[in-house]
């Protein structure tokens, strides 16, 4: 005898694919509308409980150290992800059972998570809005197409997204880098103010404390930050955004939205007759049965390579290529910041004795705004586009010190004012970077994967060796000695912005989705999230992609009202 | 909220766990700590055979000694060494071996004994010729790291990461046996007082 209802025996008004940043905003606004919503997951649930951020790495079998691990061997691509350790590598995906292809000499690492929040577990919370710099870039340089909407479009959803996630950070009206709502700042510490001024003063280039996604006072029910500093294994205050604990917990609440978690999206199905998605049919993870789950409305939350893979998956009747595909662009224009350059030195006029292990740390750091290509006067010969810095200035423990005894362990106490920043550059989208479906490759559940097919280019390296020398010549400028410079290009999926695959656009000849993201094919299928970026900017993409999520949302139930779909 | 609202919120609640079992979580029980168990009185290394244990434990007390604090013989390195060594690719854990023969090698041809039996003088001796970066080269031919210093400075990349991730080492960076917590305050001097010089 079954004393609940089956969730798959109903006809919900909205399927919503993938439980992370967008996919909770989904679930929270369309629920919270009055519509029946259920929200599928790939991965299990997740619980407090599970939260490591106190646990001291002694504690530890192998203290996370080098290679030593059994779970490392299933996880050789996620490994190369700062936050996957041995405290939490269980929300990260076994690479055995979730492979994909690349072709010889074009690596891409791909870092995923498959748990309710995905990557909003670990992300790195960073929060930046783009600016007409980036939504009319084509019309400024010629290279590539405008976004559909443009930042004034997008403004009052970024005004939305931020108050209710609690954005840490300081206002500097700089054009290249609009400001938000923001709660009170962060502190710097010394040699950030000091970099802060210098580079001010020299280059008239906006250093400012990073923007982030970490509350520094209560904000709607949740704590203020008690820094800790390792917010990537989770938050027993809930101080960073994360949305298992925020919009996932809206949503549930409201009794409209039910979440299946371990439910693997396959593809979505279709309703010849009408053109129009009747439902997604997914793998039960835990007893790898082939279920359906109906819905009015389709919505694609899952990550852009993932909701592509879905769609490039469901091919049926017109659809011989894959959902929303007759424009043959679907998979086309994957990117992802290109990152590998910065330099570091040390700041040996401050203080040098390092904060005690047990004293506050901020999980955050300092930000240099694009400087490149941001007016006419601001124009480079060799590229186009710009980048931005991530970076920090601190006394550290100096376990690097030379020698042996007890000079040794003096010195590892002395420790070193350091100052370092990495870049993460614009990815152009080029439409022979893409993403396809294998012919002969399935994960473990047999869904067929995604072979990917991605490098940065000439701009990209240009943009790298560019940011490799400013980043010195602003050291230099802050007086910073023993500088050391990188000028390398990571590998395409190390910055873990992916963006693209599904692009958004006015002509469905050239787009997929409308700006609103549904498809221009289906009209009841939408691709939320990273998908439909046209260009990627420079910032951390994620306060967009919620931004983008909500107004998508408020347009979906507008519709849905007025019963247009 | 009705009560066929309450029931159904409540009956849809369970169905969520009764179709989607909240399995597989890695939940770490309270006061779980794996370094407990190198401190049990029975300890045999899983790896290294006796003699490769005695110099690794005289290497990494030389070169983090007790001072005002403990050093590295009392944090147990060589116990944890051991066992993340013997977790390591073969090609981590020939380099380590090497390294620690290369070690009672050089003791042998110096003083004629393995390190392990050396006096507190004779180690320090020692380690002095390989601990300071030193190069090799000969005419035509790049500049080669001394093979001494190389096999120094991999053995102390261990043994200080270790040492620094054990509770001593903790201690020593100043953990009160709580997590880091408070308000991060930042610069808090006036412009221009935050300059040292």
């Amino acid at each position: 005898m079954m004393f609940f209802e089956d969730p798959l025996t109903r006809t919900y008004d909205a399927i919503v694919v993938g439980s992370g940043a967008t996919g909770g905003w989904a679930a929270k606004q369309l629920a919270e509308a009055g519509l029946e919503v259920a929200l599928l997951e790939a991965g299990r649930n997740v619980s407090p409980r599970e939260f490591t951020e106190h646990k001291p790495v002694f504690q530890l079998k192998y203290r996370d150290m080098a290679g030593a691990g059994e779970w490392r061997k299933r996880r050789s691509v996620q490994v190369q992800c700062y936050a996957c350790t041995e405290y939490n590598y269980d929300w990260f995906v076994d690479d055995v059972d979730n492979p994909y292809s690349t072709p010889a000499g074009k690596p891409f690492t791909w870092q995923r998570m498959r748990i309710v929040g995905g990557r909003t577990l670990c992300w790195g919370r960073q929060s930046y809005r783009l600016s007409d710099l980036d939504f009319k870039a084509a019309s400024l340089d010629g290279y590539g197409k405008d976004w559909p909407i443009s930042y004034k479009d997008l403004a009052p959803y970024y005004d939305r997204v931020e108050d209710y996630v609690g954005i840490s950070g300081a206002a500097e009206n700089d054009d290249a880098l609009p400001d938000g709502h923001f709660l009170p700042p962060m502190k710097m510490t010394c040699g950030e103010i000091h970099f802060r001024e210098a580079v001010a003063k020299q280059f008239g280039r906006t250093v400012t404390i990073g923007r982030t996604a970490i509350l520094t006072e209560t904000h709607n029910g949740r704590s203020a930050c008690h820094y800790c500093g390792t917010c990537e294994r989770g938050c027993i205050s809930f101080s960073y955004f994360s949305s298992p604990f925020t919009t996932v917990k809206d949503a549930l609440n409201t009794g409209r939205c039910v979440l299946l978690t371990n439910a693997i999206a396959a593809q979505i199905e279709m309703d010849p007759a009408t053109n129009l998605a009747k439902g997604v049919t997914f793998v039960d993870g835990t007893t790898r049965q082939t279920k359906t789950i109906r819905g009015k409305a389709v919505i694609l939350c899952a990550q852009a390579m993932e909701s592509t893979r879905i769609l490039l998956n469901s091919t049926s009747g017109s659809h011989v290529a894959g959902l929303g595909n007759s424009s043959g662009l679907l998979g086309r224009g994957l990117m992802d910041h290109v990152t590998g350059a910065g330099a570091s030195g040390e700041l040996p006029q401050f203080k040098v004795a390092p904060d005690a292990y047990s004293a506050p740390h901020r999980a955050n750091g300092i930000y240099i705004v694009r400087y490149r290509n941001t007016s006419k006067a601001t124009r480079q010969p060799n590229f186009i586009r710009g980048y931005g810095f991530q970076g920090g200035a601190d006394a550290e423990f100096d376990f690097e010190a030379e020698g042996f005894g007890a000079a040794y362990k003096r010195a590892v106490q002395a420790g070193k004012y350091r100052i370092g920043m990495g870049a993460f550059g614009e990815s152009l989208a080029r439409d022979d970077n893409f993403v396809s479906i294998d012919p002969t490759l399935k994960d473990a559940w047999g869904i067929p994967a995604l072979h990917i097919s991605m490098t940065h280019g000439d701009n990209e390296k240009a943009l790298m060796d560019d940011a490799a020398a400013t980043a010195a010549e602003m050291l230099e400028a802050a007086g910073a000695t023993n500088i050391k410079i990188g000028a390398t290009v990571a590998e395409p999926g190390m910055a873990i912005h992916e963006l693209g695959t599904a692009r958004m656009g006015n002509d469905p000849k050239t787009s997929v989705t409308d700006s609103y993201c549904q498809l221009h094919d289906v009209r009841n299928v939408f691709a939320m999230d990273g998908a439909c970026f046209v260009s990627s900017g420079c910032q951390n993409p994620t306060l967009t992609m919620m931004a983008i999520t909500v107004r998508a949302c408020d347009r979906l139930i507008d519709r849905l009202k007025r019963q247009e779909i | 909220m009705n009560r066929r609202e309450l029931l159904r919120k409540s009956l849809l609640a369970m169905g969520v766990v009764a179709v989607n079992p909240h399995a597989g979580a890695r939940i770490f029980s309270a006061g779980e700590d794996a370094s407990l168990e190198l401190e049990r009185a029975d300890w045999t290394p899983v790896f290294l055979n006796a003699q490769q244990s005695e110099t690794l434990t005289a290497l990494s007390d030389a070169i983090i000694p007790a001072t005002d604090t403990p050093g590295a013989k009392a944090a147990l390195v060589n116990r944890f060494l051991d066992l993340v060594i013997a977790a390591e690719s073969e090609k981590v854990q020939k380099e380590f071996l090497d390294s620690l023969v290369w070690f009672d090698a050089a003791a042998t041809e110096h003083y004629k004994t393995t390190f392990d039996k050396l006096t507190d003088e004779e180690k320090t001796n020692l380690l002095n010729l390989v601990a300071w970066p030193r190069f090799q080269s000969s005419w035509g031919q790049p500049e080669a790291p001394f093979t001494g210093y190389q096999h120094f400075s991999r053995l102390k990349a261990w043994i200080s990461g270790a040492y620094y991730s054990s509770p001593i080492g903790l201690k020593e960076q100043g953990w009160d046996g709580w997590a880091a917590r408070g308000t991060f305050t930042g610069c808090e001097h006036q412009p221009g007082e935050h300059k040292a010089t």
